[in-house]
């Protein structure tokens, strides 16, 4: 639960200020999300056994299942980039379910949103330009040249989606838990709270995390 | 306010997100990934050798099962063999004998005829003088030379019909 409704429609404060630039709340946050990953991935990680206990065993359910989602939608030959797509899941999800603890969703905010948006823009065209070169340029006057603008509009409006959907799911999920945290202090936010922060976070980094994938895969691999 | 981009929370989100992808792949999803491709090939290879030693044994087992199919064949034939060269030898030996007997007994009856000839050549010497002397003897004389020649040939028939 993050406070007034007030406070969740002023945005991001700024927590301190390092050289003139304004860390703001979400950074911060973010860097508790990334903090709490990489202490996770060393304790997950230490020491591997061929008969895996408890701790391996969600360790290799978590690559496994990574691995099964990236080959399932983008096929074997880019099983490369399950790092970078497990990544972003493990980011995404995890900031999105920090309401949970009280703590401003890093993923509430437009800037942070919009930053992995471009990130993923910036993954499309790179790695469609690697495995095609001249040709997918080419491709943005296909099928007629006076596609162009529309093609470049589709494309450009591709980082500006995925940042609004995240953004626009994880404020509104905070507003709404801010108002009915504000009705009814008692159980009902606990109840909604799983829907709002556990479910619906999960849920917008998946279909972040498959879009992303899904828009990799078509420019880089589909041949038009 | 909501919507306005801050350019500094934009950039260190970037380099945020490229920080944790490089933690993560070195500390996490590499080991990780590595680690179970290892058990997948080493599953694999366990797979692999034990349905190849599982084909060795099975290969032995016929190449031993074979062995003593040609063992005991080999047996029966080497028995067989034995046993119809001492066939062999036992008519040979049986041959051998009979004949061996058979010579033996020609021999014995040859002899006997021979030595039977013998005597009875001397017995007829004997008798023929004997008779001479016992006749004069009981005639008191001398016989004739016709005399003599009628009661040698009377003497001989009635002893040849003895002999025979």
């Amino acid at each position: 639960m993050i406070g007034s409704l007030e406070q969740v429609l002023e945005g991001p404060k700024t927590v301190f200020t390092v050289f003139g630039l304004p860390i703001t709340e979400s950074v911060v946050n973010t860097w508790i999300v990334m903090a709490v990953l990489v202490v996770l991935a060393l304790i997950f990680r230490r020491n591997l056994k061929l008969y895996p206990d408890k701790k391996q065993n969600i360790a290799e359910i978590i690559v496994e299942a990574l691995d099964g989602l990236v080959t399932s939608t983008m096929g074997a030959r880019n099983k490369n980039f399950m790092p970078f797509i497990g990544t972003v899941f493990l980011l995404i999800a995890f900031s999105n379910i920090l309401g949970i603890f009280g703590l401003r969703p890093p993923t509430a905010d437009f800037s942070v949103t919009f930053a992995y948006g471009v990130v993923t823009f910036c993954c499309i065209h790179f790695f469609a330009l690697k495995a095609k070169g001249w040709s997918y340029i080419k491709g943005f006057g296909q099928p007629f040249i006076f596609l162009l603008p529309i093609n470049i509009i589709g494309e450009v409006a591709k980082p500006f989606s995925l940042g609004m959907r995240l953004f626009g799911n994880l404020l509104g999920g905070s507003v709404i838990m801010a108002m009915i945290s504000g009705a009814i202090a008692l159980f009902v936010p606990a109840v909604a709270s799983i829907y709002f922060d556990l479910f619906s976070g999960f849920l917008q980094s998946f279909i972040f995390i498959m879009l992303t994938m899904v828009f990799i895969k078509i420019a880089k691999d589909d041949d038009d | 306010m909501l919507l306005d981009l801050n350019p500094q929370e934009f950039v260190i989100t970037i380099i945020n997100l490229i920080v944790l992808y490089i933690l993560l792949r070195v500390l996490f999803f590499k080991p990780v990934s590595n680690f179970l491709e290892q058990r997948r090939e080493k599953v694999h290879a366990d797979l692999d050798n034990a349905r190849r030693d599982r084909e060795e044994a099975q290969r032995l087992l016929e190449e031993h099962r074979q062995l003593v199919a040609d063992n005991k064949a080999e047996a029966a034939k080497i028995i067989d063999q034995a046993v119809r060269q001492a066939e062999g030898r036992k008519d040979e030996i049986i041959a051998e004998a009979s004949q061996e007997a058979q010579a033996l007994l020609q021999r014995a009856k040859t002899e006997i005829a021979q030595e039977r000839a013998k005597v009875l050549q001397e017995l007829r010497a004997d008798i023929s003088g004997l008779s001479v002397a016992i006749v004069e003897k009981t005639l008191a004389r001398t016989l004739t030379p016709q005399d003599q020649q009628a009661f040698f040939d009377a003497v001989l028939k009635e002893m040849d019909s003895y002999a025979n």
